[in-house]
């Protein structure tokens, strides 16, 4: 899922980027504004992070001028200016939320995840697989357990889609780490027990026995449809 | 309250009091001038010498009417034509004083115009005596309700009421003639008379107010002016039986504006001043206001400028505790990150607090011989990483071996803004170049920087405190607008300075400072 964010302060758009990547979103960093219009119309990103203040191009502009072409795509704001007034014209000009700095990680990450949600929920007709009890929203990034909302992040969405489709497959950890991870990037093999850890106690009824994500020793993880 | 509306209210307030003070201190006085008033005087009196004339005049043929009427006593035609040559006469009547029968007594009525006040149905009456009055008695003639004594002369008037006047004449042993007058048309007949005889007189007035009026208030003759303002005519009569003819005459007047001058001064001083003081109190407030929005926009300027470090703080922080475990070694980057922002801070925070400082009660040096690399190369190190992220290079080149006489905590201050500005505003230029040069007894340093430069409008401008180079939300950066104004006070309380130099490409700073000489 791309992300483009521009913010000219050099610390907080490579922060964020960090912070986005981590998640497993593919965050692309603009430094002003004549650049993220650029960046947005080669690469079409789902969510935009726009900087109000930003050399050459203002966010303001920048946000009126994705609008112009497309009403869908979210658009949030990132800014220091706080007055209500810069508040209240980023939302008029289209935009889908306005977070003020400072933020931290979380913030950042929740408001993201619920600008996609609602846009896609808006936009889309429901796209969905179903793995046993669960019920996965990969664009809405959320998943179903017995009416139980649950919050995933991309990366856990790949995981889960990659399990999903090769059911009763051992997948190893290798094409896990490829599928969910990219190519480029090492993690080291820890990383993904993590995430498949924390994912278990997300969406399994009894993380102690899993069901939906069954550790293959010496291979990998599957999902075997009962 | 706005300025404007300050002035507009005193001005209005100003104009009030003026109006009232010209209205209150603005008196009209009118001069009369000079007029020769004796000869109005002497045409009075030849008007009243005229009348006196006619009036004998008058008489005399009243007379002579009565006499002939007394020869024509039984011939009414004649006397009527006798009687119509004279102006004024309506009735002739003959009356016997001896009897009251009225034989050998006749009445005729002369015909008018028919305009006349004359009734000519009212007749005299002779009345005998009533109760003779100590023995002697005398007939009375009665018109109408009045009765009028016949007295012992021969001639003699009856006025009556109505403009009518009788005259008699006793003609013969017991015949008394009495003629009843029209005065109206004997007044008109004057009139015309002494029009004709006005080469007599008041032709020749001077100017001025002057005019002859009859008994009725009638002009007679005028000469045209009118009674001038504020003027009052004065009176010179002329008086006959018939009435009272006046010249009336007045001298021309000048209306003069005066002004009562002391309160006059002290109205219009008053208006001044309050017009003046609505002035400065306009001037005061939108002076007093201009600094509180300076202020304002000083302490929204600080918060945003806080906010950018502290959410690099936070983010920073939320990554390392991420990795930490996984990746030490890059937990320690974004820690590093944290603590640069920490600085970018505290450097925030000791700009406004020098600022504020300053503003209270100046600065406070600790001049002392300094090596000014030492501080170069500090200062630089603090920036490495910021640099480096924001892709400026960074390139010192110093002359070694000298020494500056600076505070070092306060040259530290001026080069981090300088530095500061150049990752702010002049990061694309990509290069941060520092060099410094001896110049007699001086030392000097150039930061020049290959950003978008300072525009030509602005050179002196960023020097002011809440100055940036752009003020616009599209120039991106943001700033408090403290870092040059504080960096040039603190050069110049070192005997220093720091000025904007022309430069080929992006802007350049020249610091000056002493050179410390042992």
């Amino acid at each position: 899922m791309k992300i483009l964010i521009a913010e000219d302060d050099p610390v907080t758009g490579d922060s964020i980027r960090k912070i986005l990547a981590m998640e497993g979103f593919s965050p692309v960093l603009a430094r002003d504004g004549e650049e993220a219009l650029k960046l947005w119309a080669e690469d079409r990103p789902d969510l935009v992070c726009l900087d109000i203040m930003m050399p050459k191009k203002d966010g303001f502009s920048v946000c009126r001028e994705i609008r112009a072409e497309d009403a869908n795509t979210p658009v949030l704001f990132l800014s220091a200016k706080n007055e209500e007034v810069d508040v209240v014209v980023g939302l008029e000009l289209g935009a889908d939320d306005f977070i003020r700095k400072p933020f931290g990680k979380h913030e950042l990450v929740a408001r993201i995840r619920r600008a996609l949600r609602r846009t896609t929920a808006k936009t889309e007709a429901v796209d969905l697989f179903e793995m046993g009890h669960l019920k996965v929203f990969p664009k809405q990034l959320r998943a179903t357990v017995e009416d139980r909302e649950i919050e995933l992040t991309p990366r856990e969405v790949a995981i889960l889609k990659v399990l999903s489709d090769r059911v009763n497959e051992a997948v190893s950890r290798d094409d896990l780490l490829d599928e969910c991870w990219g190519m480029d990037y090492f993690p080291e093999s820890r990383t993904l027990d993590q995430h498949i850890s924390k994912l278990r106690h997300k969406i399994e009824l009894d993380p102690e026995s899993p069901t939906l994500i069954e550790t293959v020793r010496g291979v990998g993880y599957r999902w075997r449809r009962s | 309250m706005r300025f404007e509306a300050i002035i507009g209210a005193g001005l209005l307030l100003a104009l009030a009091i003026g109006g009232v003070t010209v209205q209150l201190t603005q008196q009209v006085e009118i001069e009369e001038l000079p007029r020769d008033f004796e000869l109005v005087e002497s045409a009075a009196a030849q008007v009243q010498l005229e009348l006196d004339r006619l009036h004998f005049r008058y008489v005399d043929r009243l007379e002579e009417l009565a006499g002939e009427l007394h020869r024509y006593a039984r011939a009414v035609f004649p006397a009527e034509r006798l009687a119509s040559k004279l102006v004024g006469v309506r009735t002739i009547s003959l009356i016997n004083l001896e009897g009251e029968s009225p034989n050998g007594h006749y009445e005729i009525r002369i015909p008018d115009a028919g305009d006349s006040v004359f009734d000519r149905d009212r007749f005299p009456e002779l009345k005998s005596p009533q109760a003779p009055v100590n023995g002697t008695g005398t007939p009375a003639l009665v018109v109408g309700s009045e009765r009028f004594e016949i007295d012992e002369g021969d001639v003699g008037w009856v006025r009556s009421p109505g403009d009518v006047l009788y005259f008699w004449k006793k003609v013969r042993g017991g015949v008394i003639s009495v003629i009843g007058i029209d005065t109206i048309e004997v007044q008109e007949s004057i009139n015309d008379w002494l029009l004709k005889a006005d080469e007599m007189g008041f032709k020749a007035l001077e100017h001025g107010y002057v005019r002859l009026v009859d008994p009725r208030r009638k002009v007679v003759w005028a000469n045209g002016e009118s009674l001038s303002e504020g003027a009052a005519p004065r009176f010179f009569p002329a008086t006959s039986r018939m009435g009272t003819w006046q010249i009336e005459a007045a001298g021309r007047t000048k209306v003069k504006q005066v002004w009562n001058l002391p309160f006059l001064i002290a109205g219009v001083g008053l208006a001044l001043a309050v017009f003046l003081a609505s002035i400065l109190m306009g001037a005061s407030l939108r002076r007093a206001t201009r600094l509180a929005e300076q202020r304002v926009t000083f302490v929204n300027r600080v918060s945003h400028e806080l906010r950018t470090p502290i959410t690099n703080i936070l983010l920073n922080t939320d990554i390392a505790r991420d990795v930490l475990v996984e990746d030490p070694s890059d937990a320690d980057v974004h820690l590093r990150r944290v603590r640069d922002e920490t600085s970018r801070l505290s450097r925030l925070v000791d700009n406004v607090l020098t600022f504020s400082r300053k503003e209270e009660r100046g600065h406070r040096l600790r001049i002392s011989r300094q090596d000014p690399n030492s501080v170069i190369q500090e200062v630089a190190a603090n920036f490495e990483s910021l640099f480096e992220l924001a892709g400026i290079d960074l390139q010192i080149e110093s002359v070694s071996g000298s020494f500056v006489e600076a505070d070092p905590d306060a040259l530290s201050q001026i080069l981090t803004n300088l530095f500061s500005n150049v990752e702010k505003y002049a990061a694309a230029g990509g290069f941060l170049r520092i060099e410094t040069e001896i110049d007699g007894e001086t030392w000097i340093l150039l930061a020049s920087d290959g950003g978008p430069g300072v525009r030509a409008g602005a050179r002196e401008k960023i020097f002011e405190p809440f100055r940036r180079s752009g003020d616009s939300i599209s120039e991106g950066v943001t700033g408090t607008g403290l870092g040059l104004t504080i960096a040039r006070d603190l050069a110049r309380e070192m005997n220093g300075d720091l000025s904007l130099v022309d430069s080929e490409q992006g802007a350049a700073f020249k610091l000056t400072l002493p050179l410390s000489i042992s």
